[in-house]
This record gives structure tokens, C-alpha cells and sequence, in this order.
């Protein structure tokens, strides 16, 4: 046992509980949200579920809000209830095929192709059946494609067979898929140049992105024999983090969420997107008419007094030697001295908690520890004038 | 239209007026360039002299606004102007302008035909004349204002008619209307932002302060009446803002280039009085109001270089350097504004 985690004994904890980057919901035993988050959240994907339009949720936070904590709570929570297959999108990029790229990098080039092709090649009577089972495993299948000759045969046929099957109706789009499975072979893996349109060997259709990611998501829907497939993008707006957008940037910005927004209504692809207020306000000045698309928009109210007090139980008791309820090694009242911004926040709440344990075992503090250590620890963090 | 109107410096206006008032019989056009120059009152930074058209635009804009008139080739003081007694009341050059002189020559820029005509129009309505800067702060609505400017590749030419390339120009544009409104006043070409933009826009922003703008990060900019003397301290201002709030349960979330808007064309005060009052409430009230980073890239997104600065002003930037968009309040700083407020 390492001295802290002797220090922290000391405290009933067998480890500190609050993650100092406070980002996402790593290493969280439960993942629940308030309760009147959860009952309102439910609400809109009840009705998003029941919706024939598009299954559009804008998630608005600032940072610190909770904005990925939610996003993890709809992919571990909702979606599956919904049978709703989802993949998670941080800061994928403006570009229309930068998605496509993300996503079909999360698949894997090798899984995805062998599922289509088990499907493709799924037999539908006895007979077929028989055969099937003298047919090749996808592995030797695709070492049958020794020459140009073989491969474009194999195109040929990939590509009747997702005519058939109503994947894609266009020839580009199709030929582009069949290739994707049929040069699996040579590459089991996705490059980023695979889906820059016009590139040697690109595996995206020229200006059909929103036909090409169709097909995708009728693809992995059906491989996964899912209901649904949800994006989960998390502050999609930080395409804007480490560089300016240029004019061209920001117009392929406003196009992407357009064209999946075309997608979604078309497909059961489900879109969640986090944003913060003024990425919210700038897509908007930016194509207003693409805003008022996204009809549902869930604004992350600050935490009340007694949601920030669930939080820290929340954290806490996973983490108690002892078991227990409440706020144990904390007093009872030890957040009643927090400022109205600290205790609101659900990133500076357990940044300050993380803190105060810290400070508890560097000044060997006895339990409970009291509000005054937590008001050093916020002063500490978060310096400022004195609280008003 | 008659767009005359160019970037000038009022403060060497007024000098001018009492250049000539100290020669009576009037003074000639080369003479007045001289001692402008020689007394410094038209200079550049450096203190080189100005080229004869930036004297001979002020002196024309001096004739325009009927503050001095030609007498065969001589410049004498308008002195049926009643505001030329306000502006020659003071006897040093090089001063700062005054208030009463800044809204003398508001007076004088209101009344000018051709201002109304290519610009303030857009601010009243149909019919209503100007008379004098009081008077417009309180009836003047916002107006949107966008200067647009794109290349145009001109082909083809009169004397064949095989289409050529001759060269590439910039389409040039000032577009104007009443925020809430739908119908454009579009003036062409390059005078025209020279008018506008670079001297209405700046005289009536930058010099005489009784309208204030407030850049969008779409180009655009939103224009609107304020009072040269601001007639609310920033105590009284923060409780009218406190009023207009808007909370859901204990907190309301506003966005500052928004509110600071919205507060300034309400009160007829600038942006910069009211983003003044959101900083006090930040700094001062630092347990109650919180502030909301946001990225520079996304505030200036699709936005040329030289807007930047231009999209960033809106926002507020926190002692840490960071620029905030929104800010949360608290519903208990409520108790602070009936404590008497934030520091005014």
C-alpha cells in the first residue's frame, strides 16, 4: 500500500474519488445524472423515438457543464434500450467525409467488410444453403482475388448484390463499397487518404456524400441488426480549438451537420451533438435555417445545491472503505460554504473535491472533513475576490 | 447621391473655424493650408504635412455643413449657423473636442441634406427630418449596415465581339436598412463605403460619440442612436440590466455581445457602458456571475483576417485573457443591486 493510499485510509477512502481533468465519465461507477436531467433527457428521446422527422439532439453547455458526461450516459444508458447501435465523435473534423473517416476507422476496416460480406452473401434457401457450406470463409474468399480480372468480377457481383439488398441505388456509391470489401485483402485497414474524394484508390463517392454515408449506415444497421445508429458528437464546434476557420472552413462546417441532418431523416441514424451556448449562437448566424432543424435542444441547467451534494455521493461512495451514505469523509454541510458558481459547475464541483482531499492529507486532517477546508480548496483553485 | 463625405478629424475642423475667425475678412484656400499647417492643426502623426485633398476635403466639408461660406475666392464663418458661436467659443487650438462642440457639429452633420439622404433616413422614419442630436437619440432606430465587396471579372469588350478577359475589379456595396425590416437602401461602388463606412460610420462613432456600432460576426454591423454624455451612471444602468434579465429557477444565462446590444440601443448608451457593467458584475461578483469561455477560432469563423479584431470587441475578455460569450447569474445578485449595485 503507497503512503497516500495509507493517508487516504485515514480518511475511509480507498482511493480519491473525483478525477482532477474532470472530463467524460472515465472510471465512474455510476453513471447516472440528476434526476431532473434523466427525467427531462428521457422525455425528448421518448419523443425523438417516436418522431417520423429527424432524430436530431442538440446538447447545450459551457465547458464544465456535463456535456460529455451526458453524451456517455446516452451511449451507456439510452441507446441501448432504444437498440440503437451508437459511436462516439470527438472534434471529427468540417469535412463531410472526415466523419466517414472517423467512423469507419471506430468499425475497423476488416470487421465491417466481413459482416457486408456475410450478409451479401447470405444464403436464402435450402439450396443456397448447401452451397454455402462449401463457400470459402471471407479470409480465403479474399484470397481467391489473385488478379485484376478476379477483383473486378467480385465488384461486379458486390455490387448487384447491394443493389438488391436496396443499400445504394447509385453506381459510384456502389462501386466505391464493393471496392472497399474487395481491396480488404490488400489493405485490412482504413487510411485517411481513403476517404478524400479524388484521391488515388479513394473509397468515398465524388459528391455523393450524403448517398455514400447512407449506405453506410444502412450497412452497420443491418450488420448489427440495430433499430438505429446514433453519432454522438461531443463539442463539435472544437473543429475551432486549435486553428482559424476560414470562409471555405466554416461553410464545409454548416454542410456536414446539413447533410447529416439529410441523412438522419432519410435513415435511422440518430444525431446527439454537444455544443456550447456560443457554438450554438455562431451555427446559427452561420445558417440559421440549419439551427431551426435541430427542433430539440436540451440546455444543461446549473447543478442546485442539493444535485451538486448527489454528485459528490455519487463519487464518494464507490469509493468508502466502509460503505455508507451521504457525503462521508465530508461533513454534512461541507459544501454549504461553495460559491453559487462553484457548486453550480459539475467540472469546478468535483475539481475542488478532488482538491480537498488533497489538502485534507497534505494538513492530516481528521474526518469529517469540514466546509472551511473546501471553501481553502476553492480559494485555492478557483482565487478571487472575497465571496459576496 | 451625393457622397462627399470622407474620413476627416472634427477636432481639425473646429480648428479651422477658428483659424479663419481670427481673420475676418476671410482667408483664402492656400492660406488656410498653410497655417493649418504651420499651427499644426492639420499634421499626421509623424508631422508631416497633409497632401492639399485631405485640406481640401475638410474645407469642403465645412462649406457642405454650412459652417463656412465662400465669398469670392475667400472662406469666412457661416455666422447664420447658430451653432458656429459653440464652435468657435474656445480659443486654443489642439484641444480636445467638448461636449457642446461635439454636439454642434452633430447638429450641424443631422441637418446636411445629403448625410440625411445616403444615411440617416435609415434611422427615421419615412418623412421625419433630423433637427438636432437630442432629438434624433430619442426617435432614431438601429439600422443594419453591410458593406459587401467581391472581385468581378469583366469579359468582353464594345468595339468586338469576341469576349476577352480585360482585367479584375472589386464590386463594391453598402447596404442599409432598419433592424427589423426587410427593405435594403443600397448604395454602389467605392465612394460610397467612403462615405459610409469610413466617414459617416467614423464621424459619427468615433468623433462626435452619438451613435455607437456593434460589429456581427456575419460582416455586418448593427448602428444605433446614443447619447454623447451618457445620462445613466453605471449604477443605475446595472439595475435596469439586472430588470431585463430573464432567469429559469435561480439563474439566467445571457449572451454578452447580445445583451450588451440590446442594453445599449434600450438606454441609448454604448456597448462599451454596458459591457463595462457585465465586467463589474463578473469581477465584483465573482461567487454570483460566472463567465463562459469560447473559442476565438468559432467567434471569428468564415471571417477575413481583418475582421477579427472587429468580431472579438463584442465579446468580453476575462483577466485570465480569456473571451467570454455568455455569462450566468446568479438570481441572488439581486440583493447587491438594491445594496446599492456594482461600483459605478
Amino acid at each position: 500500500m503507497t503512503v497516500a493510499n495509507t493517508q487516504l485510509s485515514h480518511l475511509g477512502l480507498t482511493r480519491n474519488p473525483f478525477p482532477p481533468a474532470t472530463t467524460g465519465a472515465e472510471f465512474v461507477d455510476d453513471i447516472s445524472l440528476p434526476p431532473s436531467w434523466e427525467k427531462d433527457l428521457l422525455m425528448r428521446f421518448k419523443n425523438l423515438a417516436e418522431s417520423q422527422g429527424s432524430k436530431a439532439l442538440i446538447i447545450e453547455g459551457g465547458y464544465g457543464a456535463g456535456k460529455t458526461f451526458i453524451l456517455n450516459w446516452i451511449q451507456a444508458k439510452v441507446l441501448p434500450e432504444h437498440r440503437v447501435k451508437s459511436y462516439f465523435f470527438e472534434n471529427p473534423g468540417v469535412a463531410f467525409y472526415d466523419l466517414a473517416n472517423r467512423l469507419m476507422r471506430q468499425v475497423g476496416r476488416y470487421e465491417v467488410t466481413k459482416a457486408l460480406w456475410e450478409m451479401l452473401y447470405q444464403p436464402n434457401n435450402t439450396e443456397a444453403a448447401q452451397q454455402a457450406l462449401f463457400w470459402p470463409e471471407f479470409g480465403q474468399w479474399l484470397g481467391t482475388l489473385r488478379n485484376r480480372t478476379l477483383r473486378d468480377q467480385a465488384i461486379q457481383t458486390l455490387s448487384q448484390a447491394m443493389k438488391d439488398q436496396g443499400i445504394a441505388t447509385d453506381d459510384e456509391i456502389l462501386n466505391k463499397l464493393s471496392r472497399l470489401i474487395v481491396e480488404t485483402g490488400e489493405r485490412p485497414y482504413f487510411e485517411y487518404r481513403d476517404f478524400v474524394p479524388r484521391a488515388r484508390k479513394s473509397l468515398v463517392a465524388e459528391r455523393e456524400e450524403p448517398g455514400y454515408f447512407q449506405a453506410i449506415v444502412t450497412i452497420l444497421r443491418r450488420i448489427f441488426d440495430a433499430d438505429g445508429i446514433a453519432f454522438l458528437l461531443d463539442e463539435f464546434e472544437d473543429i475551432a480549438l486549435a486553428r482559424r476557420l476560414s470562409k471555405n472552413q466554416a461553410a464545409a462546417y454548416t454542410t456536414t451537420l446539413r447533410r447529416l441532418l439529410d441523412v438522419a431523416q432519410r435513415e435511422e441514424l440518430w444525431i446527439i451533438l454537444s455544443t456550447t451556448p456560443e457554438g450554438f449562437a455562431r451555427t446559427s448566424e452561420l445558417d440559421k435555417s440549419l439551427v431551426q432543424r435541430f427542433v430539440n435542444r436540451y440546455i444543461i441547467p446549473p447543478l442546485s445545491a442539493e444535485e451538486a451534494y448527489g454528485i459528490v455521493a455519487q463519487r464518494l461512495k464507490p469509493a468508502r472503505i466502509n460503505g455508507g451514505e451521504g457525503i462521508l469523509p465530508f461533513s454534512e454541510d461541507a459544501l454549504n460554504g461553495l460559491r453559487e458558481t462553484s457548486r453550480s459547475s459539475p467540472r469546478r464541483l468535483i475539481k475542488i473535491m478532488w482538491h480537498t482531499i488533497g489538502l485534507a492529507l497534505e494538513r492530516k486532517e481528521d474526518v469529517p472533513l469540514s466546509a472551511a477546508l473546501v471553501e481553502d480548496a476553492e480559494a485555492d483553485l478557483y482565487p478571487g475576490p472575497a465571496k459576496t | 447621391m451625393n457622397l462627399w463625405m470622407r474620413w476627416l478629424n472634427f477636432r481639425a475642423l473646429r480648428d479651422l473655424l477658428l483659424l479663419v475667425d481670427k481673420h475676418p475678412p476671410g482667408l483664402r484656400a492656400n492660406e488656410i493650408e498653410t497655417l493649418a499647417t504651420e499651427e499644426g492643426v492639420l499634421l499626421r502623426r509623424d508631422g508631416r504635412p497633409y497632401a492639399q485633398s485631405t485640406h481640401y476635403h475638410h474645407r469642403r466639408t465645412l462649406v457642405r455643413l454650412d459652417l463656412l461660406e465662400k465669398q469670392g475666392r475667400r472662406f469666412v464663418l457661416n455666422y447664420q449657423n447658430p451653432e458656429i458661436g459653440i464652435l468657435t467659443a474656445t480659443t486654443k487650438l489642439g484641444e480636445e473636442l467638448q461636449v457642446p462642440e461635439k454636439e454642434a457639429f452633430a447638429n450641424a452633420v443631422l441637418r446636411n441634406k445629403d448625410c440625411y439622404d445616403v444615411f440617416f433616413r435609415n434611422f427615421l422614419q419615412p418623412q421625419e427630418a433630423a433637427c438636432d442630436a437630442t432629438s434624433f437619440v430619442e426617435r432614431a432606430r438601429p439600422v443594419e449596415v453591410v458593406i459587401q465587396s467581391r472581385g468581378v471579372e469583366r469579359r468582353g469588350d464594345h468595339d468586338s465581339d469576341r469576349e476577352h478577359y480585360v482585367g479584375r475589379n472589386r464590386w463594391k456595396q453598402v447596404a442599409i436598412r432598419p433592424v427589423g425590416t426587410t427593405k435594403w437602401s443600397l448604395l454602389n461602388g467605392v465612394d460610397a463605403i467612403q462615405a459610409i463606412h469610413f466617414g459617416l460610420r467614423s464621424w459619427c462613432v468615433d468623433q462626435l460619440g452619438f451613435l455607437d456600432i456593434m460589429y456581427r460576426p456575419n460582416g455586418t454591423y448593427t448602428a444605433y442612436p446614443k447619447h454623447i454624455v451618457p445620462r445613466m451612471t453605471d449604477r443605475e444602468l446595472a439595475v435596469e440590466m439586472f430588470a431585463a434579465l430573464d432567469f429559469a429557477g435561480d439563474w439566467a444565462t445571457i449572451r454578452i455581445p447580445d445583451c450588451a446590444l440590446t442594453t445599449g440601443i434600450k438606454q441609448h448608451v454604448s456597448v462599451d457602458q454596458a459591457k463595462g457593467v457585465l465586467m463589474s458584475w463578473l469581477t465584483d461578483h465573482f461567487g454570483l456571475v460566472a463567465g463562459l469561455p469560447t473559442r476565438v477560432g468559432f467567434i471569428t469563423a468564415g471571417l477575413p483576417d481583418s475582421q477579427h479584431a472587429l468580431a472579438l470587441k463584442s465579446y468580453l475578455r476575462s483577466p485570465s485573457g480569456a473571451y467570454l460569450s455568455h455569462l450566468r447569474i446568479h438570481r441572488m445578485l439581486s440583493e447587491h443591486m438594491q445594496n446599492g449595485g456594482p461600483r459605478s
